[in-house]
């Protein structure tokens, strides 16, 4: 992308005097077209997925689908800068990741010199979602929910509602009520995510919530398979085993 | 600083426990040599009082080896060391003593006869102090458990003192952030919005500075400032924030410290209202009931998300109430049905003990 060409930038935020914030802001910004207003992560990510901008200023604090959910959901394949209001926790992970950040209120030129950055770096701007979060976080914490995109619509599944999550070449499915939803993810970084006294990793490729398990047979020298409670059956690997057995 | 020589009661009942001793000595020579009261008395109660001031000397041998960081076998073989030493010097005075008396007023205390009785008072002699040793030691104990009570009692209005500085309520910077960016959006499209969040947020600042150095305001007052707090961000947040206060007039007296019910303003839209997409209501109500007064803050929060992070805020607030109404006062935290609701109960006087 050039300098002459015109950026196009999405603003999320929940409150209606912060999109003005920075709308206005934009407006003094050459070669910058505003493409879309979002008052919410789900509009967030229908914007993104119709739209396909250049940048999205994203809020963190947002009712349902917090910045990082929505970062977490289209950071692959739009540049992000978050917006925030004065947190020296986002600040830290921030710098840690090299995403550009900017505080509220935001003035002109700072706005100016993220969005400079996001032309120069493309959409290498921003780090993957889940090392973010993981820097976010504090250490105890485990995921609740996994969020899932689907075009532009967003699922929001709590994880005592996942019966296992298997690898699938570059996603990982998630399997619940009866269907599998896949998310561009490692087994990694799921496993380092989930509550590790909930879901066991059974097997290279499948993570078990150990509440569906209804039972594992021996079926030959060193093979076990895992019954789930709706009749499922899951390879397990002796290392695997191990790990169900130190769990149970 | 001596624990006898430094008391007037302590050093009369000391003088006055010797004199006794004294009395015993003379009883004691009366028994054994069959000599009158007056004599008796006029050699015994004299050596009892000579002994009371020698006795005090004890306290330096127990200053020099405190029980807790001396070896029992130490103290022991000093203090006898030092009992025997005085015994004797005791014993070599009451031979003096008797030979002076026996010269001047009585001829019939022959010295001869009584060498016997200097070997026992050299015994006594030594009883006597090692006694006063131990009475001592026990006062010094009594000592340093008093100054450990004293420093002990000192340490926690300290304590005190600094906790509640520190719970002093603040308002949340996030707030003064956000509020700033809401004027800097209103700017350019709703002046008059903007001014009306500048008025609100400059004057919810004043009176919390003001009102935040009291150490109690009416609750009247408290629940207006935080009416004032949800105004400024009622601009923020639009339609999605709506209040409601109850005062009920009976209660608008009750003295509360100043920004009590801060943390659960701020608690109430940050984790609560500002959660949910379509936002929702934060009820204030503050009521009577018998001898206390009942403060309920209540709003919707999303179910599906685990609150997280209103832990300080409703710390503070509960060490605010102890640290003010002691065990007067109460904090319950309900979270059911999408709703979170806090009470607090605060007896209506503050007790003197716990003014702040």
């Amino acid at each position: 992308m050039t300098e002459s060409a015109s950026l196009r930038v999405i603003v999320v935020d929940d409150e209606m005097p912060a999109r003005l914030a920075l709308v206005h802001a934009l407006s003094t910004i050459p070669n910058v077209e505003l493409v879309a207003q979002c008052a919410n992560g789900f509009e967030a990510v229908k914007a993104v997925s119709e739209t396909s901008p250049d940048a999205v200023l994203l809020d963190v604090h947002m009712p349902k689908l917090d910045g990082f959910d929505v970062l977490e959901l289209i950071g692959r394949d739009v540049p992000v800068v978050f917006v925030t209001a004065h947190d020296e926790f986002a600040i830290r992970a921030f710098e840690v990741h090299a995403v550009d950040y900017l505080l509220k209120p935001v003035s002109p030129e700072r706005l100016r010199t993220a969005l400079d950055r996001v032309r120069a770096r493309g959409r290498s701007a921003a780090s993957p979602a889940t090392q973010l979060r993981a820097a976010m976080s504090r250490p105890g914490d485990v995921l609740e929910r996994i969020v899932i995109r689907d075009g532009p619509h967003v699922h929001i599944i709590p994880v005592d509602r996942v019966d296992y999550v298997e690898a699938q070449d570059d996603y990982v499915g998630f399997r619940t009520g009866g269907k599998t939803l896949l998310k561009e993810q490692t087994m990694a970084e799921v496993e380092a995510a989930l509550d590790p006294r909930r879901f066991v990793r059974i097997h290279r490729s499948y993570l078990l919530n150990v509440e569906r398990l209804a039972r594992v047979e021996l079926y030959a020298k060193d093979s076990r398979v895992a019954i789930l409670t709706d009749g499922t059956k899951l390879p397990v690997s002796r290392s695997g085993y191990q790990r169900l057995q130190q769990l149970l | 600083m001596h624990p006898i020589l430094g008391d007037q009661l302590r050093l009369r009942l000391h003088f006055t426990a010797w004199s006794l001793g004294g009395a015993g000595l003379a009883w004691l020579v009366r028994e054994l040599f069959g000599l009158p009261w007056t004599a008796a008395i006029a050699f015994g109660v004299p050596m009892g009082l000579v002994a009371a001031p020698v006795s005090l000397s004890a306290w330096y041998l127990c200053r020099a080896m405190p029980l807790a960081r001396t070896g029992a076998l130490r103290i022991g073989a000093t203090a006898a060391g030092a009992a025997l030493v005085t015994g004797s010097l005791w014993s070599a005075l009451g031979r003096w003593w008797w030979q002076l008396l026996a010269a001047t007023a009585f001829d019939y205390m022959p010295l001869d006869q009584m060498v016997g009785l200097f070997s026992v008072m050299m015994g006594l002699g030594a009883i006597g102090y090692l006694l006063a040793v131990t009475v001592h030691y026990v006062l010094q104990a009594g000592e340093g458990s008093a100054l450990a009570d004293r420093r002990a009692l000192e340490f926690q209005v300290a304590q005190r003192d600094a906790e509640l500085r520190s719970l002093r309520a603040q308002v949340d910077p996030h707030f003064l952030f956000n509020s700033l960016n809401s004027i800097v959006g209103l700017m350019g499209s709703d002046q008059d919005q903007a001014r009306v969040m500048c008025l609100r947020l400059a004057e919810f600042l004043r009176d919390s500075l003001t009102l935040g150095g009291e150490s109690r305001i009416t609750l009247a007052r408290e629940v207006a400032l935080a009416e004032q707090y949800l105004g400024v961000e009622r601009v923020r947040f639009g339609e999605r924030l709506s209040v409601c206060t109850r005062l009920d007039p009976d209660a608008a007296d009750v003295a509360v410290p100043p920004l009590l019910l801060q943390p659960l303003v701020e608690n109430a839209v940050r984790h609560g209202v500002a959660t949910l997409l379509e936002g929702g209501e934060v009820r204030i109500e503050a009521s009577l009931a018998g001898t206390k007064a009942l403060i309920v803050v209540t709003n919707p929060y999303d179910g599906d998300v685990r609150r997280r992070g209103t832990g300080l805020g409703m710390d503070i607030v509960r060490r605010r109430l102890a640290a003010t109404f002691g065990d007067e006062a109460a904090m319950a935290v309900e979270a059911q049905d999408a709703r979170y609701r806090v009470a607090l109960t605060i007896p209506l006087a503050p007790t003197g003990a716990h003014a702040a």
